[in-house]
């Protein structure tokens, strides 16, 4: 259960989220919908820790533990994943050193030993072919010449690696094409079991199509204006944001 | 004192004038001891010192661009032991040492201070032209046998002639010059290829301040191949001062891996120099490795002759704390068709300092083909590091390039990586050693290569412990 309660942050001394409430329980997947500049991505990098990003109040809180308090290790540790909108590359590090590092930093806060290299291959392996990420990939660095759709597949592929609890899609689906969109959120319903839950930022009605979220959020000047099921989603894509603009001007 | 450091060696005893603090002191000490340490010297090494003298006596009036990052004065000034009597401090550093490079099936020789310890698996002068050999200058000297004396004739005719550049420039080459009393010969008759590479471990060890004095000269005859691997070491946190001089002469054709490693300590001066002759066709690949040092120099000077001459200079620097490491490339290119490429990397931290110069000569009527990149990684806002690439060009048709870079660690890198749940400081290892790992991938010889880059990872674990860095720290505990 994940618990984000009157959340205010604010980036190079602008305030962008000014009071963001949020509850998602376990095994639930949230859509998150806004205008562009609505600060979808700046909650997204507030959930994980990362440090450009200041909170001023509120609090985030997971299976009971206070997230503000934590690394941004640490987070991922405790089961935080977010598939960034922009990935970024990790010239000279291979995405298998990268994964490796990764995960026993995980197994390590688990109190487990460090996975068999024969046993982490086969892992790869097998994770690889839930996204269709071909094998070069692997000893190529992290996003080093990947194109944008290769980027958006590594993340998953990460993800899948990582299993995380808590996962955060960061517009996953833009830049990838139709097939590789269909492999990648079949990949992800695969990973989907009852316990683990997510938000998925997007701006498209084909991820709801393929996604069926539990809960759709609109977020505008750092608030949450709007809940509401899937049928939300289907609105916005038909009729924009103004609509909803317009209902909060005349709401007193 | 103790007493293997006989004659202890007074920098500035009983003199007020503080200009003669510093490399002065050394023309003072071959003026009371010249006639000992020749007694104890191989004779061949013996007849230069007196020139080499006056040369320091004048330096400090003409200090010149040549050390303007590093302060050789004040480097040289410290009170140092020479071990003139050469008594081998440790009988078997075979098994006393374990250098982090070992297990090469190399051609061994291990160097404590500056005293060549007997080979575990001696390699016997040559009986004839067709036999190589690696080991001391001492073995051939005055040697009047054939092969034997075949050997000291080359050493002879080609020492100095590869080495002609640094004499007349460089005071530690002097310095080294009027000092060393024997060293190491590497010999690789033509059209040889060596199937194990050289290995020379340095290693620094007594109890008191300590000034070796190391020669290394190798000759590779046409179209030989060697793989040179030099290893630095101290022990303890005794203060060292060594000098080594490497003169290589290859011959057409040839080509020598040359790879340095160097894992001393914050208490060692270090000036390595190195001078070498490139006749037509040959090639060079040289590696420079600075893992943890005091104060660091590696000066080499490249002379490429006649046509189809390949050079490459690489090298990285690992830093921090009080680490100073400067690298000092000169190449001096051929006619036509010769290439060169220096290729250096520096992960800058603490208070660290780093130095590069790079310089590209280029005669007239050269058609040539030369690149030179220095490129650095601050990771601590303490360290500072520079940059000098010289292009020093009279001909038209050349190919030159050059380029240095000061970045810092990718923030952003570094968060992707925290929140895949790797820690910052395993975050920033992992970044710091791709940043250097495609410097250590450039060495050919592979088992040299998975070593290094395993010591490099190591050294970016070794938090502030500095010894953590040396692999003979075991058997200093
Ligand atoms: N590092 C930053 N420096 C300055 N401004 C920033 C930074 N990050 C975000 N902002 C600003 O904060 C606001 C919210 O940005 P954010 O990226 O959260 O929007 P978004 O809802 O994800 O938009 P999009 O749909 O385009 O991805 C924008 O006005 C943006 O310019
Ligand atoms: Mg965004």
């Amino acid at each position: 259960m994940l618990e984000i309660r009157d959340l205010h942050a604010e980036v190079e001394g602008k305030e962008i989220l000014r009071g963001v409430n949020l509850t998602i329980a376990d095994g639930e997947v949230h859509v998150l919908m806004g205008p562009n500049g609505s600060g979808k991505s700046t909650l997204s990098n507030v959930l994980v820790g990362n440090p450009k990003y200041r909170v001023t109040q509120g609090s985030i809180v997971m299976d009971g533990k206070d997230l503000l308090a934590m690394s941004p290790d640490m987070r991922a540790n405790e089961g935080v994943f977010m598939s960034f909108q922009t990935p970024v590359e990790i010239p000279g590090v291979s995405m298998t050193n990268f994964l490796r590092a990764a995960l026993n930093a995980k197994r390590k806060h688990q109190g487990l030993d460090p996975i068999k290299g024969s046993d982490f291959l086969a892992l790869l392996r097998e994770k690889r072919k839930i996204v269709g990420l071909d094998a070069h990939f692997m000893s190529r660095g992290v996003n080093e010449g990947f194109s944008g759709g290769e980027r958006k597949k590594g993340e998953i592929f990460q993800m899948a690696v990582l299993e995380p609890t808590f996962t955060i899609l960061d517009e996953t689906d833009s830049g990838l094409d139709v097939d590789a969109l269909r492999t990648v959120v079949e990949g992800f319903n695969v990973l989907r079991n009852g316990h683990n839950s997510a938000l998925v930022i997007t701006h498209y009605q084909r991820m709801l199509d393929y996604l069926k979220p539990d809960h759709v959020h609109v977020l505008m000047d750092g608030h949450i204006v709007k809940e509401g099921d899937a049928s939300l989603g289907y609105t916005i894509e038909e009729r924009g944001f103004d609509w909803i603009k317009e209902e909060i001007s005349t709401q007193p | 004192m103790s007493d293997y450091t006989y004659p202890p060696l007074y920098c500035n005893l009983g003199r007020e004038d503080a200009r003669a603090v510093g490399v002065e002191q050394f023309a003072d000490f071959l003026e009371s001891y010249g006639a000992e340490l020749d007694l104890h010297s191989v004779p061949e090494l013996a007849a230069n010192r007196s020139g080499m003298s006056n040369a320091i006596r004048r330096y400090r009036r003409h200090p010149g661009e040549l050390y303007k990052y590093t302060d050789l004065k004040a480097a040289l000034t410290p009170e140092y032991g020479i071990n003139i009597h050469r008594r081998l401090l440790t009988p078997n550093p075979y098994k006393a040492y374990r250098c982090g490079v070992a297990g090469m099936n190399a051609h061994t020789v291990y160097v404590v201070n500056d005293v060549i310890a007997p080979m575990a698996e001696p390699v016997s002068p040559a009986a004839d032209h067709d036999c190589f050999y690696v080991g001391p200058i001492s073995a051939v000297s005055q040697a009047w046998d054939n092969g034997t004396s075949m050997l000291i004739l080359m050493f002879q005719k080609y020492m100095y002639r590869s080495g002609a550049f640094m004499h007349n420039d460089d005071p530690i080459t002097w310095l080294n010059t009027m000092l060393r009393q024997d060293g190491i010969m590497v010999y690789v008759p033509d059209g040889m290829k060596l199937k194990r590479p050289v290995q020379i471990v340095n290693v620094n060890d007594s109890r008191t301040p300590m000034m070796s004095n190391r020669l290394l000269f190798v000759f590779l005859g046409h179209d030989a191949e060697a793989d040179v691997i030099l290893c630095d070491h101290s022990v303890g946190d005794t203060s060292y001062l060594s000098t080594q001089q490497v003169n290589v002469f290859q011959c057409y054709g040839s080509r020598l891996g040359l790879y340095g490693v160097e894992e001393t300590s914050a208490q060692t001066t270090r000036f390595s120099n190195f001078s070498i002759h490139q006749e037509g066709g040959s090639r060079l690949d040289s590696n420079l490795l600075t893992l943890t040092c005091g104060l660091s120099r590696n000066t080499m000077w490249v002379r490429q002759v006649d046509d189809n001459v390949q050079t490459s200079v690489s090298g990285a620097v690992i830093a921090d704390a009080q680490q100073h490491a400067d690298n000092y490339i000169h190449i001096i290119h051929g006619r036509a068709n010769c290439e060169s490429e220096m290729y250096f990397k520096y992960v800058m931290g603490g208070a660290s300092r780093g130095a590069f110069t790079g310089i590209s000569y280029v005669d007239r009527n050269s058609q040539i083909n030369s690149r030179q990149q220095h490129q650095s990684l601050v990771v601590s806002e303490k360290a500072r590091v520079q940059s000098r690439p010289v292009l020093e060009i009279y001909a038209d048709d050349v190919k030159c390039s050059h380029g240095s870079t000061v970045g810092k660690l990718d923030e952003a890198a570094l968060f992707y990586m925290r929140q895949r749940g790797i820690p910052e400081q395993e975050a920033r290892l992992l970044l710091q050693h791709a940043f250097v790992n495609d410097v250590l991938q450039r060495i050919p010889l592979e088992p040299l290569r998975e070593r290094i880059s395993r010591l490099a990872e190591r050294r970016f674990r070794g938090d502030a412990a500095h010894c953590d860095g040396c692999s003979i720290k075991d058997y200093c505990q």
